[in-house]
């Protein structure tokens, strides 16, 4: 019954059926043939999966990332990144990653942030000698750091499907986000030298003071984010409603480029991607509601648990399953469908649940810039209008250093458990 | 014909999803405010967004079928396209769609009227005010099925007509 459920999900998927009726489909097929139980539950587990406070951050999350973007943070960031790291060697690509280090801890999503790096920099990187191909490699890598530093909409997802403290997670994803920020940046100072791009401009505090002072309001976000919910002040949802109106206030009346007329389209976008992910939460609910219902996660932790007890070896087993998954599928698609299935398994080997989800999300923003179908691979190939091989063959070596970073954070969870049992 | 009324459905949805978001994010807002404030948390603010929510999400699901899609693995759909597999491909999707959306809205539609009675706990509506959005917005989606189905039924009648 199992093989049923889940192969006629498997086929039906891979015909192109949208994920989430297939997810329902197989339900019912199980529901109507081998088991007698009205179809209800279809309807019910669907509405009961979507019907949820914690969901709600989704939007508002969203909201608040392109309020800002709106209002012109971005290239406030930018300037402020550029005062830092702009006088290395390669120093505008490192700008580039650290300005996306920046924009990630605004807005929740890693092609929001490939979007808004994209519209600026591609021409600047040009412009200054870096070729456009190699730019869009640049930008689509530093974008993945989005879903990693807090805020972050894969999170909200992941905790809210598995039942784990969002702020938790949030400050878990920080150093893992500037372990991937840095590496990135490593790659491009390395780049640069061996391609000879030259050095330019000085580093001088009085810049950093300027642009410091100018993206101050922006910089502020995450702290309002994470010290509102760890200071007790507000509920996660809540603390994105509250980041979603501070990017109003901030958009219009700080850096005033965020009009009214803007709204609606802002607010439309934030509709469509909170449909396509909260529908797809509502299918898989009546689909998780089944599989536990037959106890398939059980039979799964079983049978991991009778090839491998090494915590490690399965980890490295779903790294590589994820790499796939977010090459095929978005991030919060691919936590709101896999979750229910890893996660048990995960805590029968006693993993953490936090270090799982947070390693999850590092892995599926990877999965972002892994080819062939990397969507932040997609997003700057459109932006750039360069032919998407050509920037995978330039976001290559970023790729191998932020795989580097997942070996790492997979064998010292520390690096991401640290900041939350410091704080909890 | 059903092109043009589904354009003028957009514009009605999108207008209805915007100005219910707006609620929802200043309701929560605002309750943040009060309770810090006046130490007042009213009891509908929570549940009123939380159903506004539901509501978007559904009707959303009928609207995003006119952008982007539900999301689906595109890869044999892509891989096949102009092709006899591909068409039969399209026409599963299809018919999956018309099984799925059927089943939601006489679901949605039982949740409805049974539930006249069932008050909400905070503003205390009835709960069918909320589930109705099931079989409406399967209505609504149903169309853009309809859409999809005129257009197979199109290309089968005159193959290959504007290939490459």
């Amino acid at each position: 019954m199992g093989y049923i459920l889940l192969g006629i999900f498997l086929l039906l998927t891979a015909i192109g059926v949208p994920v989430a009726y297939s997810l329902c489909l197989s339900v019912v097929v199980i529901l109507v043939f081998f088991m007698d139980m009205p179809l209800v539950v279809v309807s019910q587990m669907m509405y009961s999966g979507i019907d949820s406070f914690s969901f709600m951050a989704v939007p508002f999350f969203m909201l608040a990332g392109a309020f800002m973007s709106a209002g012109g943070v971005t290239s406030r960031l930018v300037s402020f990144s550029q005062s830092l790291v702009g006088s290395f060697t390669g120093g505008l690509a490192q700008t580039v990653s650290m300005a996306g280090c920046f924009f990630a801890s605004i807005t929740g999503s890693s092609a929001a942030n490939t979007a808004a790096l994209g519209s600026t920099m591609i021409n600047e990187l040009e412009k200054r000698g870096y070729g456009r191909d190699w730019a869009s490699g640049i930008v689509a890598s530093s974008g993945v750091t989005g879903i990693v530093i807090p805020p972050s909409i894969t999170m909200v997802v992941y905790g809210a499907i598995a039942d784990t403290s969002i702020g938790d997670l949030f400050v878990g994803g920080f150093i893992p986000g500037i372990m991937m920020g840095i590496s990135m940046m490593i790659v491009s100072w390395y780049l640069a030298k061996k391609r000879g791009i030259p050095k330019e401009g000085n580093f001088s505090v009085l810049n950093v003071g300027r642009a410091f002072k100018n993206s101050f309001f922006a910089l502020l976000t995450p702290v309002i984010i994470i010290g509102g919910i760890y200071g007790g002040i507000f509920t996660p949802t809540e603390a994105a409603a509250v980041a979603a109106v501070y990017g109003i206030v901030v958009g219009m009346f700080i850096y005033r480029e965020l009009k009214l007329k803007d709204f609606p389209e802002i607010i439309f976008q934030a509709v469509i991607g909170t449909t396509f992910i909260m529908f797809l939460v509502g299918a898989a609910n009546v689909f998780g509601w089944m599989i536990t219902n037959m106890q398939i996660p059980h039979q799964i932790a079983a049978w991991v648990m009778s090839i491998t007890q090494s915590p490690i070896i399965f980890l490295i087993a779903v790294n590589i399953l994820l790499l796939i998954a977010g090459t095929l599928v978005n991030a919060s698609a691919a936590v709101v469908i896999l979750t229910p299935i890893f996660l048990p398994v995960a805590i029968g080997l006693g993993i953490d649940p936090l270090f799982f989800g947070v390693l999850m999300v590092v892995n599926l923003a990877i999965g972002c810039i892994t080819p062939p179908v990397g969507l932040d691979l997609f997003v700057a190939s459109a932006i750039a209008k360069v032919p998407i091989e050509r920037v995978f063959q330039h976001s290559m070596p970023y790729l191998w250093a932020l795989l580097v970073v997942l070996v790492i954070l997979t064998m010292f969870p520390w690096f991401i458990t640290v900041l939350p049992n410091m704080l909890r | 014909m059903l092109d043009k009324f589904l354009k003028g459905l957009r514009a009605i949805l999108r207008y209805f999803s915007v100005v219910s978001m707006l609620i929802m994010l200043f309701v929560i807002f605002g309750q943040v405010v009060t309770r810090y404030l006046f130490d007042y948390t009213p009891e509908w603010s929570e549940e009123l967004a939380r159903y506004l929510f539901v509501w978007v999400v559904f009707l959303g699901s009928a609207l995003i079928m006119g952008e982007s899609g539900h999301l689906a693995v595109q890869f044999l759909p892509l891989k096949f396209k102009d092709r006899p597999l591909g068409t039969f491909f399209d026409i599963i999707i299809n018919i999956s769609s018309y099984i799925f959306i059927g089943i939601l809205f006489w679901q949605g539609l039982r949740m409805t009227r049974i539930m006249t009675f069932q008050m909400s706990p905070g503003m205390d509506i009835p709960m069918s005010y909320v589930y109705a959005v099931i079989p409406l917005s399967c209505v609504l989606m149903m169309l853009f099925v309809v859409r999809d189905s005129v257009k197979i039924i199109k290309g089968i009648l005159s193959p290959k007509e504007v290939k490459g």
